[in-house]
């Protein structure tokens, strides 16, 4: 009887880390972008999705939807990984970190542009850059986020529309297109 | 100055290293490999723990659930080995000695192997050497008067069981025996000699039956402790 216990507990556990294994793939790269425009260093970025992944799994028995896995991890990276990493010294090359393996051609994406929406983000207060992050760079809806920051539809919003008015001032783009928040 | 790119391609822009996730596996792994150690760790620390308190524990009460015999025991205990070589029976003054204080000799089977009177702790006994009739040794000593026994009445001092009686204050008696020597023989010898006691030390020595029925023939005897 025992043996039976603690073969399906074994074999319970097996299921829930080839599951585990399956989020890491899935969702590393998004935890990393998220990671790397709140630190500005790839290293400090890894090091905080592999906190994050370590954490995640020690209450990975208690997540009951899956689909929300992402939502998840990132809360667990906001909430307490990015805090041990938050005001460490960034990457002297700013620039270099941010355009590891970008194939400018291909991406059409220029390296500055990069260098000045990160300092633009930077300048915004740390609720309307996780605003915007969530919104911008997940794709998740107002709802979701409002859900995940466990703050009214409203607040979502209105953190968007200012974080989305200050990138601009930033930025010194006055046309709307240019930061096309709609997808 | 920001290019006509929508921000959603720049944020998702930056590139993660390729054996990113692999790495994220192989630490994780580790970390629980780890932490699996440091369970087991835990677990023989908190056993070495607790089996140091238990230790603690027992030392602590070693004391009351082992009482130290009285001083006069550990007296007549050494008084034992010093006199161990001694031969000679029942010498002709002892004899007299205990027929003035009316104490019969031992029965016949019992030989008396030494009699000498000794001094325990300032007290002048008569100390009687008994071989059993089948095997070991009882060692009866006498004091005319009461002797001071700190309440307690039995125990073990050094391999051997000791037993004091008093009979009023007009006498006490200290007998120690071997593991050879059993309880009955003992019994046996002192009411011989002491008549007066029969009827206490058939008392002190109770007899428990299991209820558990046994086979014929069979009882199982427990010796219990009176205060």
């Amino acid at each position: 009887m025992k043996l039976v216990s603690s073969l399906s507990k074994h074999l319970a556990r097996r299921q829930m880390a080839k599951r585990f294994n399956a989020c890491i793939d899935l969702h590393h790269a998004a935890l990393f972008k998220h990671a790397l425009w709140l630190v500005g260093n790839r290293q400090d970025a890894e090091d905080m999705v592999q906190e994050t992944y370590y954490q995640a799994w020690r209450s990975f028995p208690t997540l009951k939807e899956e689909g929300s896995m992402l939502a998840w991890l990132l809360t667990i990276l906001r909430c307490s990984a990015a805090r041990e990493y938050r005001g460490r010294a960034r990457n002297k090359d700013l620039r270099a970190a941010l355009t590891a393996g970008l194939d400018e051609r291909a991406s059409g994406i220029a390296p500055q542009d990069m260098l000045d929406v990160f300092h633009a983000l930077d300048s915004l207060n740390p609720a309307q850059r996780d605003t915007l992050l969530l919104f911008a760079l997940h794709g998740f809806s107002y709802l979701e986020i409002s859900a995940q920051l466990e703050v009214p539809v409203g607040t979502v919003m209105s953190r968007i529309a200012r974080a989305r008015t200050a990138l601009r001032k930033q930025l010194n783009v006055d046309d709307g297109n240019v930061i096309p928040f709609e997808r | 100055m920001m290019a006509d790119k929508p921000l959603q391609d720049l944020l998702n822009a930056p590139r993660a290293d390729a054996a990113l996730a692999q790495r994220i596996r192989d630490n994780w792994r580790r970390q629980q490999r780890i932490a699996a150690r440091d369970g087991t760790a835990r677990f023989w620390l908190y056993g070495a723990g607790m089996a140091a308190v238990a230790l603690f524990g027992v030392l602590l009460l070693w004391p009351w659930l082992h009482p130290s015999p009285p001083l006069l025991v550990v007296s007549a205990r050494l008084d034992i080995d010093k006199d161990a070589g001694l031969h000679g029976g029942l010498s002709a003054p002892m004899q007299d000695w205990l027929t003035a204080h009316a104490i019969a000799p031992p029965p016949a089977e019992d030989r008396v192997e030494m009699a000498k009177f000794c001094n325990l702790s300032g007290y002048l006994n008569a100390h009687l050497r008994i071989a059993g009739a089948r095997q070991g040794h009882a060692h009866v000593f006498i004091y005319p008067g009461s002797l001071p026994f700190d309440n307690a009445h039995d125990g073990r001092v050094d391999g051997m069981r000791w037993e004091s009686w008093r009979m009023g204050n007009a006498m006490s008696v200290l007998v120690l025996y071997d593991k050879k020597m059993r309880r009955q023989g003992v019994e046996r010898i002192l009411q011989a000699m002491f008549p007066r006691l029969a009827p206490r030390l058939a008392e002190r020595l109770s007899v428990q039956v299991f209820s558990r029925p046994l086979p014929d023939g069979f009882v199982i005897t427990k010796q219990e402790k009176h205060s």
